[in-house]
């Protein structure tokens, strides 16, 4: 459905994105997970045809974007990080102009119009203008937008940014049903609860690269057995490094003055509790967090995603 | 097509819903044309009389011909006198009571000095409290003692034969006499008359032509017409700072990032900025509506339908054109902007919109045919206040649509390098 080969995009000497490539199926809820800045918009603005790729191309049911855009966006719904809509307008009036411009008019327009409103759950405020609306409502609208047409693939960067946890489970839900129906979603975030939640398949992006892909499962048997254990306590950072790397199995993967990272290499953090203690560093607390996407984040970046 | 109406009829939507902006601009050329007109136009708004205090101590021909002078033909219209007697010291006290502009005093002998052809003096007392009109009976004045002179100069041997008439107490000889003064007087004049009247005195009054029938006054009253004359030149400032504020939407859209989701339509990045001129003009014209609704109300006289319509088409095409050019250039909004009100106002004063053009200092007036507005506000004046044709405005309605295209073709390729460059999104 959707497929990206090799993006590249770069501002001045910053590489945005470097060579990523991506597949997703209908039905399908692709997760971008990353760090602000890792690159996620930036791609999500070339898959929108808003950024000609320095290098790689896009298509869409087979279309190439760069040759045919019009008919690619067409079949696309975009709903941005930014809450973008008119607020001196009512959320029915800003979803039929939206729909409006994908072609839709007269009966199916107004039906799809109402669809995409009872979909949100914002029929009963329906004709009343969106500067009346709470946070939670304009998310719910921002989204309704992108799926007043029905689109066969939808692009959602990070939609939940916030809001409260009900209004962001009620999104949550929202797009589920419409991958349930048979859409393509990419879906950008931040938050590795949802992308646990929700994605059937992630993409771990750092740097504008993918750094590992697969499902929620294949991501953490990336990790094996392993546990990754946190110590904070007074040191510094290379003395830390010293003092744990002769530790059998265990590899530090981030360190820093007071902080200290390690995976356990399936050794267990039980038995290397004890010879941690042995190793001279004054630690006040400790962490022990079984295989999971943010153990796996931070294996593979060396920081923790809320960095 | 409908992509466009429907882009067209959210922004008219948008307006509708926060309508202050509009309002005031739509508000200001009524307002502005309004309070010019009653200023200058009112039925009470005549030209002020000289109010002048006379004292004939003299109480002779001369001091009588003096006062007369002010209260015959024209002067009449301006000045207002009333004779006074024995007024004490300089006057100020009396001028202050009665309100006067001067105390015009004619000493005792004025007369018989004037007669003998001997100096004499007119005293003329001006009230400090008014400001021009003591100079304009200064001046009155000036030029009456400056006849008197050269009569009394040019006519020595007749008023020698006045002033030594007998029965004369008061200076009034028998009609006898004075038939054979004025044959006198008559045959000077004839000798001076090359040397009094020269050729072009006698050229102007050959030549005169009968005046032409005017044409009746467009609004009907005074302030009526001052409104008329007015008002097409604020309006047409007003238009184009209406058309800068539709352009401008562009910007504040990209802000508020709805610009960047309407990109990622399935819309061609030339389309959307079609979609705000088209709403540029579209309110643009709903104003130029209305303002001719209110002129049309106080309007008496009709104007070239024709003329009008084609002439408002192309005002509406040259302001949305400018506006779409300045903000097409501007790097952002605030800029833009500021670009925008100050070459509006440059080309308003410029074409007249403030100012009448023959105000105007030359220089100025030199750059005026470089302002949109001032083609714009002539082509108005000349269909309301001239009553002329369609043809008559046929170079107005071409220099604005024509430029207007331009600025519109330019702006296009301005918008539509930013916007497949991200710049806007």
């Amino acid at each position: 459905m959707i497929r990206a080969e090799t993006l590249t995009k770069k501002f001045g000497d910053k590489t945005a994105v470097d060579g990523i490539s991506f597949q997703v199926e209908r039905g399908e809820i692709y997760g971008l997970l990353g760090p602000n800045g890792a690159g996620k918009t930036t791609t999500l603005s070339m898959l929108s045809g808003l950024l000609a790729p320095d290098a790689g191309r896009i298509t869409f049911e087979g279309v190439d974007l760069a040759r045919d855009p019009i008919m690619c966006k067409q079949r696309l719904g975009v709903v941005p990080q930014e809450v973008a809509l008119y607020e001196e307008l009512s959320a029915l009036e800003n979803v039929r102009f939206w729909g409006s411009l994908y072609g839709l008019s007269g009966k199916a327009l107004r039906e799809a119009a109402e669809r995409a409103l009872a979909r949100v759950g914002l029929t009963g405020r329906a004709k009343d203008a969106v500067k009346t609306y709470s946070g939670g409502m304009k998310r719910r609208l921002n989204l309704a937008l992108g799926l007043v047409h029905s689109p066969s693939a939808v692009l959602l960067d990070e939609v939940t940014v916030g809001i409260d946890p009900q209004a962001r489970a009620s999104i949550l839900d929202v797009v589920r049903e419409v991958a349930d129906a048979g859409t393509a979603v990419i879906y950008t975030t931040h938050y590795l609860e949802e992308a646990e939640r929700l994605c059937d398949r992630i993409a771990i992006v750092d740097h504008g690269k993918v750094l590992a892909e697969g499902t929620l499962d294949e991501l953490k048997a990336r990790l094996g057995e392993e546990e990754t254990v946190t110590l904070w306590g007074r040191f510094e950072a290379d003395a830390a490094r010293t003092a744990l790397s002769g530790l059998p199995g265990a590899r530090v993967i981030s360190a820093e003055p007071g902080r200290v990272a390690l995976t356990t290499g399936g050794n267990g953090a039980a038995g290397l509790l004890g010879t941690i203690h042995d190793c001279g560093l004054a630690i006040d607390r400790v962490a022990i967090e079984p295989p999971s996407l943010n153990a796996l984040f931070l294996k593979l970046t060396g920081r923790e995603l809320r960095d | 097509m409908r992509v466009l109406l429907a882009m067209v009829g959210k922004d008219l939507r948008r307006r509708v819903r926060s309508p202050l902006s509009t309002l005031l601009l739509l508000l200001f050329p009524l307002i502005f044309a309004g309070l010019i007109a009653v200023t200058f136009g009112g039925a009470e708004a005549k030209v002020p009389k000289v109010r002048l205090l006379i004292e004939d101590r003299d109480g002779g021909l001369a001091a009588q011909l003096v006062a007369a002078a002010f209260q015959r033909n024209e002067a009449a219209q301006y000045f207002e006198t009333e004779k006074v007697e024995n007024v004490p010291g300089d006057g100020a006290a009396l001028l202050e009571e009665k309100e006067a502009a001067a105390l015009l005093r004619l000493p005792a002998g004025f007369s018989d000095a004037v007669l003998a052809g001997r100096p004499a003096r007119i005293e003329l007392v001006k009230s400090p409290a008014q400001s021009i009109l003591p100079d304009v009976a200064e001046q009155v004045t000036t030029v009456l003692a400056d006849s008197l002179s050269a009569a009394s100069r040019l006519l020595r041997g007749p008023l020698d034969q006045i002033r030594t008439a007998p029965g004369a107490p008061q200076g009034m000889p028998s009609d006898q006499r004075v038939a054979e003064i004025s044959v006198l007087i008559n045959q000077v004049l004839t000798r001076s008359r090359p040397y009094l009247f020269p050729p072009v005195v006698t050229l102007e009054t050959a030549t005169r032509a009968e005046p032409k029938e005017s044409n009746p006054s467009p609004g009907g009253t005074p302030t009526g017409s001052i409104f008329l004359l007015v008002l097409p030149g604020i309006a047409v400032y007003s238009l184009f700072n209406l058309a800068d504020q539709g352009m401008r939407d562009l910007l504040v859209e990209a802000r508020l990032k709805t610009l960047r989701r309407q990109l990622a339509g399935p819309l061609a990045a030339g389309r959307v900025v079609v979609g705000k001129a088209l709403s540029t003009a579209a309110v643009s014209g709903l104003a130029l509506l209305v303002l001719t609704g209110v002129g049309a109300a106080v309007a008496v006289r009709g104007v070239s339908f024709a003329g009008f319509v084609l002439l408002s088409i192309a005002v509406v095409l040259a302001a949305t054109g400018f506006a779409s050019f300045v903000f097409g250039l501007a790097h952002g909004e605030r800029q833009g902007a500021t670009l925008a009100s100050i070459v509006s106002l440059v080309m308003a004063f410029a074409g007249g919109s403030f100012i009448p053009l023959n105000s105007l200092p030359a220089a100025l007036r030199a750059v005026s045919p470089f302002s949109l507005i001032f083609w714009a506000t002539q082509g108005y004046q000349k269909l309301i206040a001239d009553g002329a044709g369609v043809r008559a405005v046929l170079p107005h309605i071409g220099i604005l649509a024509g430029v207007g295209a331009v600025l519109l073709a330019l702006s296009a390729v301005l918008w539509r390098r930013r916007l497949l460059r991200g710049d806007l999104a």
